[in-house]
């Protein structure tokens, strides 16, 4: 089954493959909701991009079920109420089958709530777990999501720093979903691990120096700091961390850091720190026998290709909205039909689905599928990310 | 131990500060001048820090030279924000004027976006100012540059404003526009300096908050707020004073890090300066 | 060519009628939303059309009632005659509370020390993780219960609830504006030092057009939270606060209409906007620069 999975997807990134029959018959129309504007456009415009890629490639090869596929994007604005807007637009306006997407946690809830009422399946690119977390948040049946699930970093994180024989953390974290989510995971897990919390802190992700949490945070004597935010403010943190006098403890980023802008932004200050990401980070550490390897390294080129590293560069949350696409892909071919039900039936049955991010197997219980192993520690050394050893 | 905390309120509150105080000073220049509160001063730091960074990118810019190019830029930019919001509706009411600000943030914004992408971009550290270790006190290099360059300014523009003839036109039109125009003053003039001032300002903070936090086109408003908050501790009016504010602010909020947690920090600050607004012996009523 | 009052409040209305009962459920959703900003304009016209207060409060009054009223709803299901009334009095009574010693503030100390309300409501939200949901958000479950009526839900009932909320506080507005009190209000507007010398209670009067702004605005938050079935910090951040005063400032304050509409048309028209891309904030700017400036040139003319 892997091989014939690899050999779909080699043949998908191929760009021989236009000699595939062409498509036919209705389209398939699958919505798309990305954040072009407000603050998490830095992540849902890259998304929206990849998507088009994606859906081309999906056409040039044929398309699926032998139809082709029509993706129907809208702004989300980075807002839960517009992305509800969006999203009722898509299902009742536009009749897709299925969406992909939103970009940020608070839309993903928002958009869940409404798509789940309606069974509509949706595949989402959002961060956060409580998507697909249940509780609280109400059932997940219609809802799947592409990236690492936050206990996943969690568990990947609190893996090597046993590894290290480090049992005493420091954890700053920032006052929004995603760092929420963070704090909420690294505290529910570290009994698990044998890992002890002796302090916390957060702070405002629009802030400009975080020294005094930093220095805070340092006086408790922690082995290992773990910094949990997306965007610049983690640079910010490291460079607070860096600059603390006497004995530092070891820099723990999250999994939304990895990309070209951390190092670009912290500089020399992002030497030596640790960090989970996808293997998108280090296509040259795998070995051949992986089987995310020539996914992922088609995937590299075509990003390349179709202009849209100069735009953004290549980080850790690229191969969301690619993934995305993928596991719909495999969830019609399994349901062998274009409909709603069998398709959100075949989705939780996948198995084994090679993506950029990892290899995904579904289950009803878990709507990511993806596990710690999906990740690879990272470690910053001369402005390069490598394994971490 | 308690020697360590008290440094490293000082280090983290003049690193906050600096920052805060600069985006105030821009503020009280045009709140003075024209009686606005510009809403797109945090839009005027990021064009002007994005304009200098793609000039560093096609040349060598020395640090004098590097100096130079902000303040030019940003009182271009500024002198073009006078002309789009205030220069068009001087008789309209201080409300209009005011959303014209935040219609024009929109537009720099906008620009920012078609011109730079949302990428955050680092610009380079153009002023090579070195870090600063005195004993425990520990100032990073952009910390340095931005006390640098807000000191320069207060000192600058308070010698401008308080010995120079435009200067003293500018002061006239602030207190009494009316008056200053009978007196002779071009006092629409004054506004567009004010303007143009705060926008050369802008730039420079620019130099040094860009290579801290990194420059983005959603970053302006958050900047503005909190320079917002520093120039009303500060009162608005006096240089000086309200370069204080930003400072007191940026200590206050290491102070509350570091003592209680960063978790009410910013309830903590907000009602703060509320209460000080309501409670502060100073005779407000029909002032700002 | 003017337009009598009375009749071009009954054409918008009625037009505003015909649009609920036209536009298919999905589409009314985004009316719905541009509707929620719209009271929101109007609460804002309450202190700064009749009473000259400028307020950035107006998102953390929508917000107060939109958390009050779903976190209460979790608890009692079944009180919604209880709770909404008194979520939205209570939010009344805290904004009137809260202006009370703010009156004597000029307009960049008053305009700031609103700032601060909403800014502090939006922490407070993030830092009461474990009764608010933090940033993270809540998932509004439970529906407004009417006896008789029944659950209140779906698009069609949810903007006649606007609508009528809409109506409800122009019939206030209109009243008060031709009161006594509003005359003392226009006095506290036109010359604050005069209106006090001629024994107008200035606190008092402005507290109680800031009251019943905030009221409903909460209202309007409220029905908001329920609706959309999920409330977040980030749908009553500062931002919302800002476009009602831009809309308001837009339309003129003390005009009933025109900020309304102006909120309606320009919102709808900027929704269309995504079809620009990444020209779209900037042309939002342009968009919303030229309405401030068209209204200024018409008035000065």
């Amino acid at each position: 089954m892997a091989r014939f999975l690899l050999l779909v997807a080699t043949l998908l990134l191929c760009p021989a493959a236009a000699l595939a029959a062409a498509p036919a018959g209705d389209p398939i129309v699958v919505g798309g909701l990305f954040a072009q504007s407000g603050p998490a456009a830095v992540v849902g415009t890259p998304s929206k991009l990849v998507a088009e890629m994606t859906v081309k490639q999906i056409n040039d090869m044929g398309g699926i079920l032998g139809r082709p596929v029509k993706l129907v994007a809208y702004d989300t604005e980075s807002s839960p109420d517009v992305a509800l807007r969006q999203a009722r637009q898509l299902v009742e306006g536009d009749k897709v089958l299925a969406i992909i997407g939103p970009t940020s946690t608070g839309e993903g809830l928002a958009v869940k709530k409404y798509t789940e009422e309606k069974h509509v399946p949706v595949i989402m690119t959002v961060g956060g777990d409580a998507v697909v977390a249940g509780g609280k948040f109400g059932p997940y049946d219609w809802t799947f999501k592409a990236p690492q699930r936050t206990a996943t970093a969690v568990a990947k994180i609190y893996d090597y720093l046993k590894g290290k024989n480090i049992s005493k953390i420091a954890v700053l974290s920032s006052k929004d979903a995603f760092g929420q989510d963070g704090l909420t995971e690294l505290k529910d897990n570290a009994a698990k691990y044998g890992i002890e919390i002796i302090a916390e802190e957060t702070f405002d992700p629009k802030g400009t120096d975080f020294s005094a949490q930093a220095f805070k945070l340092q006086a408790a004597k922690p082995q290992a700091a773990v910094v949990w935010t997306i965007g610049p403010a983690g640079s910010i943190a490291a460079k607070n961390f860096a600059a603390l006098p006497g004995e530092r403890p070891l820099l723990v980023q999250c999994h939304g850091q990895p990309g070209p802008t951390y190092l670009e932004l912290a500089g020399e200050a992002a030497g030596g720190t640790v960090m989970p990401g996808t293997k998108l980070m280090a296509p040259e550490s795998l070995p051949d026998e992986d089987p995310q390897k020539i996914v992922i390294e088609a995937f590299i080129k075509a990003y390349k290709d179709n202009g849209i590293q100069e735009k953004f560069p290549l980080n850790t949350h690229s191969g969301y909205a690619y993934d995305a696409l993928t596991l719909l892909r495999a969830g019609l071919e399994k349901a062998g039909k274009a409909e709603p039900e069998a398709l959100r039936a075949a989705l939780e049955k996948l198995e084994r689905v090679v993506g950029v991010s990892g290899v995904y197997t579904m289950s009803s219980q878990d709507h990511n599928g993806l596990g710690p192993d999906s990740m690879i520690m990272l470690i910053v050394d001369s402005n390069r990310y490598k394994l971490a050893p | 131990m308690l020697a360590l905390y008290l440094a490293q309120i000082v280090n983290s509150g003049l690193a906050l500060g600096a920052v805060y105080g600069v985006m105030a000073l821009g503020f009280s220049l045009i709140f003075s001048a024209s009686r606005l509160i510009n809403f797109a001063q945090g839009e005027l730091l990021l064009l002007g820090g994005l304009t200098i960074m793609s000039l560093a990118g096609v040349m060598q810019l020395p640090p004098a030279a590097a100096l130079l190019a902000a303040a030019v830029a940003g009182f271009v930019l500024g002198r073009t924000l006078f002309s789009t919001t205030l220069g068009l509706t001087l008789r309209a009411s201080p409300l209009r004027q005011l959303m014209l600000t935040v219609a024009a943030s929109l537009v720099f914004q906008g620009v920012a976006i078609l011109c730079w992408g949302k990428n955050p971009l680092m610009p380079p550290r153009l002023i090579p100012l070195p870090d600063l270790r005195l004993g425990l006190v520990f100032l990073g290099r952009d910390t340095v540059t931005a006390l640098t360059l807000a000191v320069t300014a207060v000192v600058v523009l308070g010698l401008f404003l308080g010995r120079t003839r435009l200067g003293r036109a500018l002061r006239a039109t602030s207190q009494n526009a009316v008056a200053a125009r009978l007196q002779g003053v071009d006092t629409v003039f004054c506004h567009a300096l004010s303007f143009a001032l705060a926008g050369a300002l802008a730039s420079l903070a620019a130099l040094a908050v860009g290579p801290q936090t990194g420059l983005r086109y959603d970053m302006g408003l958050g900047l503005g707020l909190k320079g917002f908050a520093a120039a009303t501790i500060g009162g608005y009016t006096s240089l000086g004073r309200v370069f204080a504010g930003g400072i007191i602010l940026g200590l206050a909020e290491a102070a509350m890090v570091l003592t209680v947690s960063g978790e009410f920090k910013e309830t903590a600050i907000y009602v703060l300066i509320t209460i000080l607004l309501v409670a502060a012996p100073r005779e407000h009523d029909e002032r700002p | 060519m003017t337009v009598p009052r009375n009749l071009s409040l009954g054409l918008f209305f009625a037009a505003l009628a015909a649009v609920g009962l036209v536009t298919p459920g999905f589409q009314l959703l985004a009316v719905n939303q541009h509707l929620f900003l719209a009271v929101n304009v109007l609460a804002l016209n309450f202190c700064l059309g009749l009473g000259g207060q400028i307020s950035l409060a107006q998102a953390a009054f929508a917000g107060l009632g939109a958390y009050g009223s779903v976190l209460l709803h979790d608890r009692f299901p079944e009180a919604t005659l209880v709770i909404v009334p008194a979520v939205v009095l209570g939010t009344g009574l805290l904004a009137a509370m809260l202006s009370r010693p703010m009156e004597r503030l000029g307009e960049g100390f008053l305009a700031m020390a609103t700032l601060c309300v909403s800014l502090v409501f939006t922490n407070l939200v993030l830092t009461l993780e474990t009764v608010t949901g933090g940033s993270a958000g809540h998932m509004a479950n439970a529906r407004l219960n009417l006896p008789l009526l029944g659950s209140l839900s779906g698009d069609r009932a949810t903007f006649f609830c606007f609508a009528g909320l809409l109506a409800l506080g122009s019939y206030i507005f209109l009243a008060l504006r031709d009161s006594r009190l509003g005359r003392a209000l226009a006095a506290c507007q036109g010359d604050a030092q005069a209106a006090s010398s001629l024994g107008v209670d200035r606190a008092a009067v402005r507290s109680l057009s800031f009251g019943l702004g905030g009221g409903l605005s909460a209202a309007a938050g409220v029905i908001h939270g329920h609706y959309t079935g999920f409330i977040s910090p980030e749908q009553y951040h500062l931002e919302l606060s800002l476009k009602a005063l831009l809309f308001l400032v837009i339309g003129g304050p003390g005009n009933l209409l025109r900020p309304i509409l102006a909120a309606l048309v320009l919102e709808t028209a900027m929704s269309w906007l995504s079809v620009l891309g990444d020209a779209r904030t900037l042309v939002n700017g342009l968009l919303l620069g030229a309405a401030l400036l068209v209204g200024y040139w018409r008035a000065s003319r």
